[in-house]
């Protein structure tokens, strides 16, 4: 690793462009879904298969890495998996009780980001420079504008 | 309240939730595969007890497999690298870098599916590449003070 990439501030950069893209192509495969008029046949096989798409990836990189997992790794996931599969059902029963679209996306992923920015802030105690802040500000509107356009 | 505005509350609470979790896990030195692994393991236990309760069937056809399969590799490379990028910065604005990833499906579907955009779109597009920039002067700027 070259000294520019090991400083902390540019490595983090470089991860969460790894994440950003990675996530946003996973993100994709249901719009794939929906352009074949898949999603209303196969919509829960569709995500079962997308998950174990993950699990294949975390086997594969357990094999090359072993681990074993401790207490406190199996319960944080367990609770972030539930967290996950929350959002997206408490997501669906609103848009079924005739809640837009844009509404109901605009305002759990802006409202869900000014949030984990505020606990960052106030319970982590995170220093966030005037780039980030900007950065944060213009972000949470471009998300806000990207659901309700 | 209207039913509609409790759940989308409640969707809020729990994205948010998860958010912060990330960086608990974080926080309490759990490794990054082991949270993406295990994560992902409980989504999908989770998932198939909510396609039993709902009597869905779990038979899977061919099509709808290879699609699923390579973007959910695409999903736990996310949660790995997102995982790991947090021990070098802040949740606060990694949880806005994953989020802008919402352009990349937007972008990808007017490329490849020639959806429209309106001027809205364009704008909130250009926002969000304009976000990510201010995030690396940032991610730089806090470099050069360690």
């Amino acid at each position: 690793m070259s000294s520019r990439t090991s400083r902390p501030g540019v490595r983090w950069f470089q991860l969460m462009l790894l994440a950003c893209i990675t996530n946003g192509l996973g993100a994709f495969g249901l719009k794939v879904l929906a352009e074949r008029k898949w999603t209303d046949r196969y919509e829960f096989q569709y995500l079962l298969m997308w998950y174990v798409g993950w699990l294949i990836l975390g086997v594969f990189m357990l094999i090359r890495r072993p681990f074993k997992p401790v207490r406190r790794e199996v319960v944080i996931a367990a609770a972030m998996g539930l967290c996950s599969m929350a959002g997206q059902f408490f997501t669906g029963l609103a848009l079924s009780r005739d809640v837009a679209g844009h509404v109901a996306f605009s305002l759990s992923t802006g409202g869900t980001l000014f949030i984990v920015a505020l606990a960052g802030i106030l319970l982590f105690k995170e220093k966030v420079g005037p780039y980030g802040l900007a950065g944060l500000v213009l972000g949470i509107l471009s998300i806000i504008v990207l659901s309700v356009s | 309240m209207h039913a509609g505005h409790l759940y989308i509350l409640l969707a809020l609470a729990s994205y948010s939730a998860l958010g912060i979790l990330h960086k608990v896990a974080e926080v309490k030195s759990c490794r990054a595969l082991a949270i993406s692994l295990l994560m992902c393991a409980w989504s999908l236990v989770f998932l198939v007890m909510a396609d039993l309760a709902m009597g869905k069937s779990l038979h899977t056809p061919v099509q709808v497999v290879t699609l699923a399969l390579p973007f959910g590799v695409c999903a736990g490379l996310a949660i790995v690298a997102l995982q790991t990028a947090l021990s070098f910065g802040n949740i606060s604005t990694s949880w806005l870098a994953i989020n802008l990833s919402a352009g990349i499906p937007t972008v990808l579907s007017i490329i490849l599916y020639k959806e429209a955009v309106n001027t809205w779109k364009l704008l909130a597009l250009v926002a969000m590449a304009v976000s990510m920039i201010l995030l690396w002067k940032d991610g730089q700027s806090r470099s050069e003070h360690e």
